[in-house]
């Protein structure tokens, strides 16, 4: 059995009871996940570390991204599920891409301060942005404002 | 994952590990892993390359098994809620092993070869490179140097991390331990009659020195003078050109008791070192006998 299969079965029960624990803070944004939309979110982010090469040990960021986008005003509850499937994606591919350059928490930051500023909430402009702009965000250079494209 | 099945097999040939006691290894190993992915991304990243997860992992488990091995447990002994303790105890036996290979690299170190043989010297640097470059605990599977000197009984590939290391150093002492009772000047001789280019070619400089004193032993000369003239070589082919290889081996065998015992090796591991070196000889040997003579196996100094 291959490594990611067998981190795959101690790694679910841990990150299940992460979400319920975090859907009382959520839901305070009116942003909550049902049982079945976790285990989705769960074997979305196996998927997500799976196409990407990755292999993640412990609680992941998943919670992380949880607590830093539920409080966005771009976000609604109908979205919620999907909407945190394409951040876990667009989080392991960024982090592939600038591997070592940016810490979970960093990166986590720079994608809502970009989501929430000049991506205007929007999920493809932040999907395609570079790793340079990451980076740019990060040190907090440029307005976070001014709308990708403009 | 080569290291995980060591691990898990770890003394446990008679009675393997049933499915709750691997389960329970692996659930403290997952943990244990965890550790050193934060401790290698020095607490920024949750996630790695599978292939870098790969590779701690089975730094961890080398690292288990050598405690495991050295204190003559097997790997019951892992199927603990934490192998925090364990792992850190593990890590002082390597750190034990590094003290006493690196002494081994410094007496190789003070050695002078009879010729300056190139590889010979690289690798007296590459493996002293070793101890800067050798972080176990992140990699202690890894042999982070350029090892180019060629052994006349090589360390099995088997081997990794320190644990090769120390055996390939622990031989090249046993090739030092019989060269250094030897007259340099006719060593140099000898390996220039053995090859066109004894300092650029990667030849080992012990097999020829060993080749000859088995020789001359087989002859009935003396092996300090590491000459094996023609005249010596038919008195070799007469008395054992007849005979089977286990007859052979035996003789060689003899023959290098009678070396050793001439020139003084005294050193036990050299010495058994030095007959495995001459007994893996006996194929030549017999070959030459039946074909061409020994003049391609036993080298002559002077003629």
């Amino acid at each position: 059995m291959g490594m990611e299969l067998m981190l795959r079965a101690a790694q679910t029960g841990l990150a299940l009871r992460e979400l319920e624990r975090l859907n009382e803070v959520s839901e305070r944004y009116g942003l909550t996940l049902s049982q079945p939309q976790m285990e989705e979110l769960i074997a979305r982010r196996f998927e997500a570390l799976e196409s990407t090469g990755r292999v993640e040990l412990g609680e992941g960021v998943t919670g992380k991204l949880v607590f830093a986008f539920c409080d966005s005003p771009y976000i609604q509850g109908s979205e919620w599920l999907s909407t945190l499937c394409a951040l876990q994606d667009d989080f392991y591919a960024f982090k592939s891409d600038a591997e070592g350059a940016l810490s979970d928490d960093e990166l986590i930051d720079c994608m809502k301060r970009v989501f929430d500023g000049r991506a205007g909430g929007s999920l493809d402009a932040l999907e395609n942005i570079s790793v340079g702009e990451l980076y740019r965000a990060a040190r907090g250079d440029g307005s976070d404002d001014e709308e990708i494209g403009e | 994952m080569q290291e995980l099945a060591l691990l898990e097999n770890t003394g446990t040939q008679r009675e393997p590990l049933d499915d709750g006691e691997r389960q329970k290894l692996r659930a403290a190993l997952w943990a244990l892993l965890a550790k050193r992915v934060r401790y290698d991304t020095m607490g920024d990243s949750s996630s790695v390359p599978v292939e870098r997860a790969e590779a701690l992992l089975e730094s961890v488990c080398y690292t288990l098994r050598v405690y495991l091995e050295d204190n003559g447990l097997d790997s019951r002994a892992l199927a603990l809620d934490t192998l925090d303790a364990i792992y850190d105890s593990a890590l002082a036996c390597i750190e034990r092993r590094l003290e006493r290979a690196r002494a081994m690299q410094q007496l190789v170190a003070q050695y002078a070869p009879p010729v300056a043989s190139r590889s010979w010297r690289d690798t007296v640097r590459g493996t002293e490179a070793f101890f800067h470059r050798y972080d176990y605990r992140v990699l202690a599977q890894d042999v982070p140097c350029d090892i180019d000197y060629q052994l006349c009984l090589p360390a099995s590939p088997a081997l990794v991390g320190e644990r090769y290391v120390s055996e390939y150093l622990r031989r090249w002492l046993c090739e030092i331990a019989v060269m250094r009772r030897l007259d340099a000047t006719l060593m140099a001789r000898l390996l220039h009659r053995f090859s066109p280019d004894p300092e650029g070619l990667l030849i080992n400089l012990y097999e020829p020195v060993m080749v000859n004193a088995v020789g001359a032993a087989l002859a009935g000369c003396s092996v300090r003078a590491l000459d094996v003239p023609p005249e010596a070589r038919e008195r070799v082919a007469a008395t054992f050109g007849g005979l089977g290889m286990d007859a052979l081996r035996g003789c060689i065998s003899e023959a290098a008791r009678t070396a050793l015992d001439q020139i003084g090796a005294s050193d036990e591991t050299a010495r058994r070192y030095f007959t495995a070196s001459a007994l893996s000889l006996a194929p030549r040997v017999r070959a030459a006998l039946g074909g061409d003579g020994l003049k391609h196996v036993f080298v002559s100094l002077w003629d």
